[in-house]
């Protein structure tokens, strides 16, 4: 079987078959319809304490955002037009309640399926799971959830209910694969805020999965092996052995400090999405937070995070740095990250469309929420803004104005907040990486976006498997066009980051510390591993393979060279 | 009976959590509260009559209210789409 891996890693254990149907509860005749309404309105109340009761257990931060969902089943539990559906069944036509509340459940899903509207389209959920939680109760039969689980288990389900990943058991939950599941559903922001590997896509997932069997899953190329043959089991084996041992090795670059053998300093940063990211980016050794992709936060809710929420996720964070920087990306919404609640209309070209800066400038009350939550955690630690794809002068000007506009609000109000505004902006349009001379002179700092700029600079798809090629980070091309935004950056005296996929690939780490590129921002498995590589390179022997590999014309020769160098 | 014509002032239309709003305000009237759209009528006390209007930013609802509470039911629903829900 074959999916689309959305979160890497790879992992084997006994198959977790969640395969709940709301819609094998079979139709039956009864013969008193009256005391049968009863009983549903029995298991009505019984459902309506047991959402209360998951609200009550849910963490504060999380919520604001999640238990709007369970709130919103809680209205569903007392609508006319559900439960007159429901009682019409039972009454008039005297069918069992569970049969009943299949079939009214099934109408309103087959209504908002077939909408013109996303967000409509992932309401379906709640009904799938509302009826699903009726039935349970009426049957008196459990009800399958993540929070039970006791052994080791890669959960195979058709997707993921809120009820059902309200409670996941992390550490017993090593894997997720789904049926269904776009990158921006539900289930898969919580494996990813989870670390938890998971593919979704996966074809008739559900009729070939067997629960109990061992599988194999790797979240990185989408595959899934079920039984897997014993000499499949030692590929994994060697990877877990690997990775185990990596680790270890590892562990003494977790707290070391980041310099060069001949005693050039940077520092290697993370990349986050949530609060929960912050132990483990610490525990690893990382030096501060590089990329908070705000957008999780809008993503993971079905509203739009107030200001007051999101000022209580950027300060505790701020707090839990103790000093280290916070770089805080302005909502980068558009693209491949789709908002559901800020209905962004489907375009033609979404990369190329009303995206991040683009629809933020286009929103003040939006932005403004924003810019004020990041201003007020800077009273906390060491804040600071970074615009994502700009491309032209005038918004970062109109961003910085703003800004000095809600910092005098606040101030009016006597609201606490920073006194400074500290801007800086991803390097990720061709636009800016050309004129990087400029827009040095308007930022605190750049940040260098190697993904979007990659696909970019070539003008190929990131999403399309076929231009791939063209968006490899090794294209000389990719490499001067680095270099030049790092010479800007240092000849108007500001830092220059990287924080995309590129700064920890392994044989061009040496490459960003010749370029002099100040910080490294990457993802949390991989700070001891890109620290322990700018330990073991020496600066001048980098620059001078730098200087050889400007001189090449293909993305093959500068690979083939940098794994000669570098092993 | 009231009828009035309402826009939708937040940005982001009709979610879960502003029809969860509109229908504890809706509901807390004796008086009907129902919206006609395209020859279907919608109530705006059930949770589903709310979403299922798929309404968005910027659209206006002719909505009317009748009942015995309906000059106050209508001015109070009023203020709530002016408020944007109670969204920032």
């Amino acid at each position: 079987m074959i999916g689309i891996g959305v979160v890497p890693g790879m992992a084997k254990a006994k198959t977790y078959l969640l395969d709940e149907d709301a819609f094998l509860d079979e139709k039956k005749i009864v013969d008193d319809p009256e005391t049968e309404y009863q009983r549903f309105l029995a298991a009505k109340e019984v459902c309506a304490a047991q959402l209360e009761e998951i609200m009550k257990a849910m963490p504060e931060t999380m919520a604001a955002d999640s238990r709007e969902i369970f709130d919103y089943q809680l209205l569903l539990l007392e609508d006319t037009g559900f439960l007159g559906m429901i009682r019409t069944a039972v009454e008039n036509d005297h069918t069992n309640c569970e049969y009943a509340v299949t079939i009214a459940a099934q109408k309103y899903i087959t209504l908002f399926e077939n909408m013109d509207n996303d967000y409509l389209k992932q309401r379906t959920i709640d009904m799938v799971d509302i009826s699903r939680r009726l039935n349970a109760i009426l049957t008196g039969r459990e009800q399958k959830t993540l929070s039970g689980i006791m052994e080791d288990s890669i959960v195979a389900a058709e997707d993921l209910t809120p009820s059902q990943t309200a409670g996941i058991n992390r550490d017993r939950v090593k894997g997720i694969l789904l049926e269904r599941g776009g990158s921006s559903s539900h289930s898969v922001i919580i494996a990813r805020a989870m670390d938890i590997p998971c593919i979704v896509g996966i074809t008739r997932l559900l009729d070939q999965a067997v629960h109990g069997e061992t599988v194999i899953m790797n979240g990185t190329t989408g595959e899934v092996t079920p039984n897997p043959t014993p000499e499949q089991i030692r590929e994994y084996e060697v990877y877990a052995a690997k990775a185990e041992l990596e680790k270890q090795q590892l562990d003494q670059y977790r707290k070391c400090k980041t310099e060069t053998l001949d005693g050039a300093k940077l520092q290697v940063y993370a990349n986050i999405t949530s609060e929960t990211d912050v132990t483990a980016l610490l525990e690893n050794g990382g030096e501060g937070v590089g990329l908070f992709r705000t957008e999780f936060l809008y993503m993971a809710g079905e509203t739009l995070p107030s200001e007051e929420l999101q000022y209580k996720v950027y300060s505790s964070i701020a707090k839990k740095l103790e000093g280290k920087p916070l770089i805080i990306r302005t909502l980068d919404a558009g693209g491949d990250k789709n908002i559901a609640s800020l209905g962004i209309e489907k375009e033609e070209n979404p990369f190329l469309g009303y995206r991040a800066i683009r629809y933020c400038l286009d929103h003040p009350e939006l932005f403004k929420m924003q810019i004020a939550a990041v201003l007020r955690a800077g009273a906390w630690g060491n804040t600071a803004f970074m615009l994502p794809m700009i491309a032209t002068i005038d918004e970062v000007r109109r961003t910085r104005a703003m800004a000095e506009e809600v910092q005098a609000e606040l101030a009016s109000k006597g609201i606490p907040h920073t006194a400074t505004i500290r801007m800086g902006m991803m390097v990720e349009t061709p636009a800016a990486a050309f004129d990087a001379e400029r827009f040095a002179r308007e930022v605190d700092f750049f940040s260098i976006g190697t993904n979007d700029l990659t696909q970019y600079l070539f003008a190929a798809d990131r999403m399309n498997q076929r231009v791939t090629g063209l968006n490899s980070y090794f294209q000389p091309t990719l490499l001067r066009a680095i270099k030049h935004i790092c010479q800007c950056g240092k000849q108007n005296g500001i830092e220059v980051d990287i924080c995309g996929q590129a700064g920890e690939i392994p044989s061009l780490v040496p490459i960003w510390v010749a370029i002099g590129i100040d910080n490294l921002s990457v993802s949390i498995p991989s700070i001891p591993r890109v620290r322990k590589i700018i330990r073991e390179t020496r600066k001048s022997d980098a620059e001078a393979v730098l200087e050889k590999v400007l001189e090449l014309d293909t993305a093959q020769e500068v690979e083939r060279f940098l794994g000669q160098q570098f092993r | 009976m009231i009828a009035m014509e309402l826009k939708i002032l937040n940005e982001f239309g009709i979610h879960a959590r502003v029809a969860s709003r509109i229908v504890r305000c809706a509901g807390s009237f004796a008086s009907s509260v129902c919206v006609k759209k395209e020859g279907e009528v919608f109530d705006l006390k059930t949770v589903l009559g709310v979403i299922t209007l798929n309404a968005k930013y910027g659209e206006s609802l002719t909505i009317e209210v009748e009942g015995p509470d309906e000059a106050e039911a209508a001015k109070t629903l009023e203020e709530l789409f002016a408020m944007k829900f109670g969204e920032n």
